[in-house]
């Protein structure tokens, strides 16, 4: 809790230093024409001086307010409205002080000529408090975060960057409302079409696959590397131990490769624990990895390929979105000059996109790409998970294939005990029409734990 | 003050007492609790259990309801928090229920099949129910994907079924607007069954339902400041994440054939799906049957629930439209005041 309330002091202290710099130079303003005409220095002293006490004590308050964590939220709506009404009435004072005094002395407009117009100089000092709210929708969202389940907080978090990020961009996009500037040229000069991808990944959760002939030349370059070390060296290796050892100093150099750190990791981990059981193992399996990782590499291709095509397809889909929902605005603006604010304006981005975005998502060549890239992806998978039961046959672990084994044998005996009771109910029933006691009554609900049986009625 | 500096104020004033609010309700959660309904677990095979949940005094009617819900996703749902609950709202209505939990499928339940789950389980908790009760029939309540399975457990044993309700249940899998139905036919599933090792994970899957409608996460984020402003959203808002989180894998074998025959091939409609060696004919049904279908459902699009009505051979059947989408019709608050008292009011009538 202490960060959110250090961060209301925070808030309020950056509040009282915008009011005294303020306050400064207004008086400072008006210091050379009043040197003749000591009532007029006075009376914008007194004004200052009496503005300044009530802000010490509105800010001694919110301070004491603060070191009560529980007390300080309880209070802050209040104490909003009670800094508000502070500023707007010494504003109004002000305005008129200078209305009255100004002209006739011949002063020159100080530096902060917001301060001189009442709307503003509150809006002027709004800005602090917008700062605070900021803050505390940030501090929110951590607080959220904590108590998500661990798989929706990359949603989360994904949403949260994207609305900052949109955010960024508030400025110019009201500025092209205003002006009702809304085709797609004009909006990508201020808006660009790498900031609307950006938003789009966000959104969406995608993985941007970014510049495919580059990555696609940096993918074949790794593969050829590590077949070519495979085939070189498949012969002289002693041990899978001191084959990843090997290749993990090669491919380590190689950029950030969390797969292969992992996997460096687990060797380094099993190589001395079982170091005995590496000396037994079976070799010569490293052609047929070599083969799976040449299909891997084509697999991999192809499936960075299609991601990119699927990704292109919703880019383009949504690219009319943001000029819908300024022209959609600008036309509002026009006739009431009410401008959104950012979350009105949000929320109708987002409802356009995703109207547009249903239309790609409903056509057929998505559908049948989507399809593609599912399967794509998930044959790596086997691939990988073969690759990794070649890499360890032999050891003493349950390999996937044996677990696969095992799980049809299960399946297969469940199936055979079904069929058995179905059995023993038909001639059950049998026996009942037949007018003869019945034998083994509901053997199959009864209670079988510990007889080898699984299914149990439960007292 | 100018109009301009009210509406600012009053904006600001707006927000901060909603931050204030919801920083208050956010710092009071301790623990999302969900499916607090009292229950007993009375009988359990392998991974599936059959709740009995508890009531006080005698029920009304004397057929107890079998509640099946889907395998995707978690039966939770039903009883979500205490005011939005199916499962208490039914007991609360003089209904004795139980309900089947399938289960978390690991990958020693790759193969296990949709034989398995519906001459098995479904089954053997159906003839326990009968046991207990010393009665010969019981009410039977499918939930989407349990619904189906429902339709076809009824149609093979028509004579264990006194009542069957479906709630939001596709039968006709040829829909061009659900693009769940649209997906799945172009969908390699033997691909993504055996490349996922025989186990589908239920990431897998929510990312499909995610993609449904793209931005209804980001609307929901955007709510939240106002929704944690009021603690009762909040903790909804908290439940309803974690519902959607817990998303059980699929047996490979079953969510295959289910693909296939139901998505792909539309067999169950056509009288051409056939399970454990017999053929699963619709016509066979002929108890009382109600379906109900959400009329804004974007998963089970109403088109393919609704000739459920003319495949049954039932003399007594109704459909029932209620406002809302595929989870919105359980959890919302129209759920219980509408859906719940209209589902035990139906099955009390046909209680003799």
């Amino acid at each position: 809790m202490s960060n959110q309330f250090d961060t209301i002091i925070e808030g309020q202290k950056k509040a009282m230093e915008f009011w005294s710099s303020l306050s400064e130079q207004m008086t400072k303003a008006f210091t050379p024409q009043t040197q003749a005409n000591g009532k007029a220095k006075d009376d914008a002293q007194d004004l200052f001086t009496e503005w300044f006490k009530k802000q010490q004590e509105f800010f001694e308050q919110a301070v004491k307010a603060g070191q009560d964590p529980q007390k300080a939220l309880e209070q802050a709506p209040e104490k909003m409205r009670a800094w508000m009404e502070l500023q707007t009435e010494y504003a109004q004072k002000w305005a008129k002080f200078y209305q009255d005094n100004a002209e006739k002395m011949g002063l020159k407009l100080p530096e902060y000529k917001g301060a001189f117009n009442p709307a503003g100089f509150f809006e002027e000092g709004m800005k602090n408090w917008k700062e605070w709210m900021n803050k505390g929708n940030k501090w929110m969202s951590e607080q959220v975060y904590d108590k998500m389940p661990y798989s929706m907080r990359p949603h989360f978090t994904n949403f949260v960057e994207s609305y900052d990020y949109l955010q960024r961009y508030w400025e110019p996009l009201q500025r092209l409302i205003q002006n009702g500037m809304y085709t797609k040229e004009m909006i990508d000069k201020y808006f660009s079409p790498d900031a609307y991808q950006k938003v789009v990944n966000q959104m969406m959760g995608f993985r941007p696959v970014g510049n495919t002939s580059e990555l696609i030349e940096n993918v074949n370059q790794w593969f050829e590397t590590y077949l070519s070390y495979t085939n070189k060296e498949a012969g002289d290796w002693s041990s899978v131990s001191d084959t990843w050892k090997e290749k993990m100093r090669e491919y380590m150099s190689k950029g950030n490769l969390p797969f292969f750190e992992m996997a460096t990791d687990f060797n380094n981990r099993m190589r001395d624990q079982l170091a005995p059981f590496y000396n037994i193992m079976a070799q010569g399996r490293q052609t047929e990895s070599a083969k799976l990782m040449r299909d891997i590499q084509f697999a991999y291709i192809s499936f960075v390929l299609k991601s990119a095509e699927l990704q292109t397809k919703v880019y383009e889909a949504g690219q009319f979105a943001m000029p819908d929902t300024i022209r959609d605005f600008f036309k509002k603006y026009k006739d009431s000059k009410d401008m959104p604010d950012f979350q009105a304006f949000f929320q109708h981005y987002v409802n356009t996109l995703e109207d547009t975005l249903l239309e790609v998502l409903h056509s057929e060549e998505y559908s049948k790409l989507q399809s593609e890239v599912a399967s794509t992806g998930t044959t790596i998978k086997s691939m990988t998970d073969k690759i990794m039961e070649l890499t360890y046959a032999d050891l003493p672990f349950l390999t996937k294939s044996d677990g696969d084994d095992i799980a049809k044998e299960s399946n297969a005996l469940r199936q055979k005990m079904r069929k058995l009771e179905q059995k023993v109910a038909e001639l059950e029933k049998a026996l009942l029409l037949a007018g003869k006691p019945m034998v083994a009554k509901t053997a199959e609900v009864t209670e079988t734990k510990g007889k080898g049986a699984s299914k149990k009625k439960v007292n | 003050m100018s109009n301009t500096n009210a509406k600012l104020s009053d904006q600001i004033l707006e927000n901060v007492n909603t931050v204030s609010d919801a920083l208050r309700n956010i710092s009071g959660v301790k623990d999302v609790d969900i499916a607090t309904a009292p229950r007993k677990t009375v009988w359990e095979d392998g991974k599936v259990k059959l709740y009995h949940f508890e009531r006080e005094g005698k029920a009304e009617a004397k057929t107890p309801a079998l509640v099946s819900y889907a395998l995707v996703n978690r039966w939770e749902m039903m009883d979500l928090q205490p005011d939005r609950s199916l499962i208490r709202k039914l007991v609360s209505e003089g209904i004795d229920v139980y309900l089947i939990d399938w289960g978390y499928p690991t990958k020693i339940d790759r193969y296990k099949t949709m034989e398995d789950y519906i001459l098995g389980n479904m089954n053997d908790c159906v003839d326990f129910i009968c046991e207990e009760h010393g009665i010969s029939k019981v009410n039977l309540l499918g939930v989407c994907q349990g619904g189906t399975f429902s339709l076809i457990y009824s149609s093979l044993f028509p004579e264990k079924i006194k009542n069957l309700v479906t709630l939001v249940t596709p039968v006709d899998f040829d829909n061009k607007e659900g693009l769940l139905f649209k997906w799945a036919k172009d969908m390699d599933v033997d691909a993504i069954v055996d490349g996922f090792g025989g186990i589908v994970p239920g990431d897998f899957l929510n990312t499909g339902f995610d993609l449904l409608k793209p931005m209804n996460k980001t609307r929901k984020y955007m709510a939240l400041p106002e929704t944690m402003a009021d603690q009762g959203r909040l903790m909804n808002f908290l439940r309803m994440e974690h519902w959607v989180a817990d998303s059980p894998a699929q047996a490979g074998e079953t969510y295959r054939r289910f693909i296939k025959d139901m998505y792909q091939h539309n067999k169950l409609i056509q009288g051409k799906f056939e399970l454990g060696g017999r053929k699963v004919e619709l016509k066979n049904i002929k108890m009382p049957i109600l379906t109900i279908y959400a009329k804004e459902d974007h998963i089970v699009p109403p088109e393919t629930t609704t000739p459920i009505n003319d495949l049954v051979s039932s003399k007594d059947k109704e459909l029932m439209e209620f406002p809302g989408g595929h989870i919105g019709v359980f959890v919302g608050s129209r759920s219980q005041k509408l859906l719940t008292p209209a589902i035990a009011t139906w099955l009390k009538e046909r209680d003799n």
